[in-house]
């Protein structure tokens, strides 16, 4: 049988080894090992917004001037 | 010569020879052999959580104790169980933030090999089986599990018998 008293002085020098770092990878490690394996390992990068010309916007609307477009009479639009 | 204990799996039309280990996240003592001390407490296992193929088997082995952590009727084993897992919880919690489970704590131990200076744990916990009751409304019995991880300590695994769900 396991010598107790032995092994709780190895148990204790067991924890004192570990650190902050240590313990908190390997449980981040059991809990989203799964993840991990399917994104892979990595740093997670913010995702921020850029404006850019390409992407930007030029058109202005005009909704007096789409209003006009209209044959329909304003009155009768609220009424439907 | 050991004691007997009862290890429950799924009917899949072929017979079991030897136990399989148990990787699930309720598994709280951590990767291993599961087995119940008692024929009922195997059985109704087998009609609760083993029913999807209608039937469910129920093996039976000898296991030697000798070498096994016993938290249920050993005082000092008991003790050090308990000593061991708030210590780790202590550390673990005051270490990352997180308070850890049970089965964290124990897949801790196992992969540091700490229980696995020991051929299994036994334990208990409360069945939630109202038929194996004599008395009414209070459940006295205990319902005692060996986790197993040395399994080269099994001998005699066989089929005690297969039941219907």
């Amino acid at each position: 049988m396991v010598d107790l008293d032995k092994l709780d002085k190895e148990i204790e020098e067991l924890l004192e080894n570990e650190t902050s770092d240590s313990l908190t990878k390997w449980l981040l490690n059991r809990r989203l090992g799964n993840i991990n394996n399917l994104i892979g390992k990595g740093t997670f990068i913010g995702m921020q917004s850029k404006r850019e010309s390409v992407f930007s916007c030029s058109q202005k609307a005009n909704f007096k001037t789409k209003d006009s477009y209209t044959d329909s009479n304003p009155i009768n639009r609220n009424a439907a | 010569m050991g004691r007997t204990f009862y290890h429950t799996q799924e009917n899949r039309g072929t017979d079991l020879y030897e136990p399989i280990v148990c990787t699930a996240d309720n598994a709280w003592l951590g990767k291993g052999y599961y087995f119940w001390e008692n024929n009922d407490d195997a059985t109704f296992w087998g009609i609760k959580f083993k029913n999807k193929t209608g039937k469910y088997d129920v093996y039976k082995a000898e296991i030697p104790d000798d070498n096994v952590l016993d938290t249920v009727f050993n005082r000092q084993h008991y003790d050090f169980w308990i000593k061991q897992i708030e210590r780790a919880a202590k550390k673990i919690t005051k270490s990352t933030g997180s308070k850890p489970t049970l089965k964290e704590i124990n897949d801790f131990f196992l992969e540091k090999e700490v229980w696995t200076k020991f051929d299994g744990i036994l334990f208990q916990d409360i069945s939630q089986n109202p038929v194996h009751y004599m008395v009414k409304e209070f459940q006295y019995k205990k319902r005692i599990q060996l986790a197993l991880y040395n399994n080269s300590k099994i001998t005699n695994f066989v089929l005690h018998f297969t039941g219907e769900c």
